[in-house]
């Protein structure tokens, strides 16, 4: 960085006659011909950014921290109000509530089966379709390629969906709940433009050699698509772990709920919001807000989990199907 | 009316509720339940020195009156608007012959509020449930908020399960379109009358219940009873106004004070300025809590009919305006909880567990039963009692409460069901489920096999624990026999609960609309609520005056109110009056 020092000094005259000589703080001057935001910011910046920068994060964390707080917390600390942000008495009682029975641990069995064939079965068709579509010349590719973007665009409606998964005869079924989403027109769009960045000479010279398409796409592309390839599946994943309406609106037997769907259960239970005046029959008390809490825990420590293996492909490969050349 | 016996002023200990103010309440309402027919109860007066008294026809009410039993435990309440008490089972009955079903399969449709169960190979009490039924038991269930788009579903689809819940109010209005293109069957023939008699635990569903669920005048269903037909109650902090020196509240002034003493006067002597008077109850054109207010100034349910057949919406009569300048002069004198416009229920009754109000609405069982929120309350509070307040109009005359239909959705049969057998198959099954309490069939219905799901107490009650709960879940929501006071682990509090349910049926009123369909009101109601909820608030807190009151109404009444008063009065007529 060039920087230009400048050693002044400057002298003012003083109030009891004679003057004073104020040497001037060394400083780097800003270089006009870059822009500021490429410069090193004054102490003074510096830390405004890191108060500001602080209270986001604090804003952030607070939630979860609170969330991950009561779901430790007794059910009598809860009741008694005000803030908690770290449990006066911390217990496992919630979490054992929870996973006594049987119910969330064959739930997310069910979730994380789903999520890994789902997952798997989506980058293999996804990939392969993306691959076809980037290769210049292929029959048909274009007439497939406004059908996925028009897919993209036109949504139905939940009433045609249903129709259409009972028609196939998948409903109660749990491809119901990959095969609607077996291909996302964003990522595929994602992923084909990245395979159409990688360089048409690597794919020449393997032809060449004699490689056939499945060879070419397995042993050139795919090594150097790892990033996308990993944001992809990340955000497949994802969704599947996420998914619930599909559930409530394909499957009928409550025995195959994921776990967002069970879980959602615990946190509605006994809460009958929209009019809690009528005596509805049989209900059991609502839970403690600890069991909801510890709830939203087990439905997103999962994916937590998993998001740091991910994170470092995350920046770098979701820009990756944007930038060409 | 004799004043209350000083002598039974002791708070029950154990459950906090102030015996006292129930006593008071019960002298307030003396004075029509004196006028209510309660036929067949039996109470005796509480004699101050014999122990065993006579036992005479006084009525409901009088005070120091303690019910006494019919039979050992249980004590009839003498109304049908109001739950049988027990304080102990009796012995097991039997109340189904044989089998309902005949092999095959059937698909239940309802709103599940747990957890789903443990799968059929897992659950003993799923291969018992269906052994007993004598069909495969396939339950479908839906979470609450989901219920009307899975809903929709069904009828897009066409194929319908066999047994069907039906609860329009949980956010399915597109059931009702369903009913009046019949997709349901009519079963007006199978219940009714004599034939009626052949389901023998259907035909003690009580009368209100029949009626009301009748849609365009025809029966769709069957009622799942409530055994109940009041709605949510006013409870206050009794041990509040006592630390503050008040008198307990018999009017609406003395509210409105006792409310405004919560808010400034420490009831709870911490120090700080820490509590209010109450927060929200209810949304549309009765916001924040008014629910109370309605019934102190006697507002209509929703709709009144005049004698010439004529229909006046709450919001038109000259209670609801008294309601609403009630409740400005509460706001503007700091009774509510700053926050109570936009609290939810859920909310406003956490913050009354936690202590920061003083007064709410909610079911009576949601209030007393054992661990709820009196209990959650005295976790932290060991010495918050409540009373629950039978309201009081302005004139010193009692007030009037709200009735509910007596019933919480119904279950129906669909159209495409056309084998006679079938039919007659299915509400068999629904009337084995509707099994009375204390019979074999309902007490494995409720608390499931003994070993597994329930344990039997020294006093001879089942307790369910659970492992029950958790294998029961939803399997039997579609339908339940009529529901009675009775706490195994607390057997008083159903007495109490069944003395304050009496009351508050005394002075009961019904919605007039019940029965009668607008498909405007289906279209437009939750605009028409969100105008009441946006206005009436504003009134309220005092960013508008009075003086808006009338153009809200009058906006009511041209964005769809008229037109709903037309169909509901043209159906009134269809009805016949």
């Amino acid at each position: 960085m060039a920087t230009i020092r400048e050693e002044r000094s400057s002298t003012i005259p003083s109030l009891g006659g004679g003057s004073l000589v104020i040497p001037e703080v060394k400083r780097k001057r800003r270089d006009s011909n870059r822009p500021i935001w490429m410069e090193e910011p004054g102490p003074l910046m510096k830390i405004a950014k890191a108060i500001a920068l602080t209270f986001v994060t604090l804003i952030m964390v607070f939630p979860m921290v609170y969330v991950v707080a009561v779901s430790f917390s007794s059910a009598k600390d809860v009741l008694a109000g005000g803030l908690i942000l770290f449990p006066r008495n911390p217990t496992l009682e919630s979490y054992s509530a929870i996973l006594q029975g049987g119910v969330v641990t064959r739930a997310l069995q069910i979730s994380i089966l789903l999520t890994l064939f789902g997952t798997f079965a989506q980058m293999v068709f996804t990939v392969t379709l993306a691959y076809g579509l980037s290769r210049p010349g292929v029959w048909g590719s274009k007439f497939v390629l406004y059908l996925v973007l028009g897919a993209m665009i036109f949504y139905p409606g939940m009433i045609p969906s249903f129709l259409l998964i009972k028609e196939l005869g998948l409903l109660n079924t749990y491809p119901a709940l990959i095969v609607p989403g077996l291909i996302s027109a964003w990522n595929l769009i994602i992923v084909r433009n990245f395979f159409m960045n990688i360089p048409a000479d690597l794919t020449d010279a393997a032809k060449i050699d004699g490689a056939s398409d499945a060879q070419i796409l397995w042993r050139i592309i795919l090594p150097l698509s790892k990033a996308v390839l990993a944001v992809i599946a990340l955000f497949y994943g994802v969704g599947i772990w996420n998914q619930f309406f599909n559930v409530i609106l394909y499957i009928n037997d409550s025995t195959m709920w994921p776990v967002q769907n069970v879980l959602r259960q615990y946190v509605l239970m006994g809460s009958n919001l929209a009019s809690a005046d009528q005596f509805a029959p049989n209900q059991a008390p609502p839970p403690a807000q600890s069991i909801q809490m510890a709830v939203v825990v087990l439905a997103t420590v999962p994916i937590l989990i998993v998001y740091p293996f991910l994170q470092r492909y995350f920046t770098k490969g979701v820009l990756t199907g944007s930038i060409k050349g | 009316m004799t004043p209350s016996n000083e002598r039974s002023r002791a708070t029950d200990a154990r459950t906090g509720l102030d015996r006292r103010s129930i006593l008071k309440g019960i002298a307030g309402g003396a004075a029509v339940a004196g006028a209510a027919s309660f036929p067949r109860t039996t109470f005796a007066q509480d004699a101050p020195a014999t122990p065993g008294a006579t036992p005479g026809a006084t009525p409901v009410g009088t005070p120091g009156a303690t019910p006494i039993a019919a039979a050992s435990g249980y004590y009839p309440s003498g109304s049908d608007a109001v739950p049988d008490a027990y304080t102990q089972a009796p012995e097991p009955f039997v109340s189904y012959d044989g089998v309902p079903g005949r092999g095959g399969t059937v698909r239940a449709f309802a709103i599940g509020y747990n957890p789903p169960p443990p799968s059929r190979d897992q659950n003993p009490y799923w291969q018992e449930l269906e052994r007993r039924l004598g069909v495969t038991w396939e339950p479908e269930m839906v979470p609450q908020p989901n219920f009307g788009e899975r809903s929709a579903a069904y009828f897009a689809s066409g194929d319908l399960p066999d047994i069907f819940y039906m609860n329009p109010q949980q956010g399915a209005p597109q059931q009702w379109q369903a009913l009046a293109q019949g997709a349901f069957l009519d079963l007006t023939d199978y219940l009714t009358g004599d034939a009626l008699a052949q389901f023998r635990n259907l035909a003690t569903f009580p009368q209100y219940a029949w009626d009301n669920v009748r849609f365009q005048g025809r029966i769709y269903g069957i009622p799942r009873v409530s055994g109940a037909r009041f709605s949510s109650l006013p409870f206050y902090r009794a041990d509040w106004v006592d630390n503050l020196g008040l008198a307990h509240p018999t009017s609406p002034d003395s509210v409105r004070e006792m409310l405004v003493a919560f808010s400034k006067g420490d009831p709870d002597g911490n120090g700080n300025a820490d509590t209010y008077g109450m927060g929200r109850h209810w949304f549309g054109w009765h916001v924040m809590d008014n629910k109370l207010a309605a019934y102190m100034h006697r507002v209509p349910r929703d709709w009144h009919i005049n004698a010439d057949g004529s229909m006046v919406f709450a919001n038109e009569t000259p209670e609801y305006r008294q309601e609403v300048e009630w409740q400005a002069r509460v706001w503007a004198e700091g009774g509510f909880h700053p926050d109570a416009p936009s609290m939810t229920h859920p909310q406003a009754q956490a913050a009354f567990i936690a202590g920061q109000t003083g007064l709410h609405l909610d079911a009576l069982a949601t209030i007393l039963s054992p661990a709820n929120v009196l209990s959650k309350m005295q976790l932290n509070n060991p010495n918050a009692r409540l009373a629950p307040y039978m309201p009081v109009g302005p004139d010193g005359l009692p007030g009037a409460t709200w009735n509910d239909p007596g019933f919480f959705g119904f279950t129906g049969i669909p159209a495409s069901t056309t084998d006679e057998e079938r039919i007659l198959e299915l509400l068999r099954i629904l009337d084995y489920l509707a099994a009375p309490f204390g019979s074999e069939e309902s007490n494995f219905l409720g608390v499931g096999i003994e070993g597994i799901h329930h344990s039997v107490n020294e006093a001879g009650a089942r307790i369910f624990n659970d492992q029950g709960r958790l294998e029961k879940s939803d399997l039997v929501a579609p339908m339940n026999g009529i529901p009675v006071y009775y706490y195994p682990e607390q057997p008083e509090i159903a007495l109490q609960m069944q003395q304050i349910a009496l009351q508050s049926a005394a002075i009961g009123r019904d919605n007039p609309s019940q029965t009668l369909f607008s498909p405007t009101n289906v279209e437009m109601g939750p605009q028409l609520e969100q105008l009441g909820v946006d206005r009436i608030a504003a009134i309220v807190s005092g960013r508008e005056s009075m003086d808006s009151f009338d153009s809200a109404v009058a906006e009511w009444r041209d964005r769809g109110g008229d037109q709903i008063r037309g169909e509901l009065q043209e159906a009134l007529q269809q009805q016949g009056g």
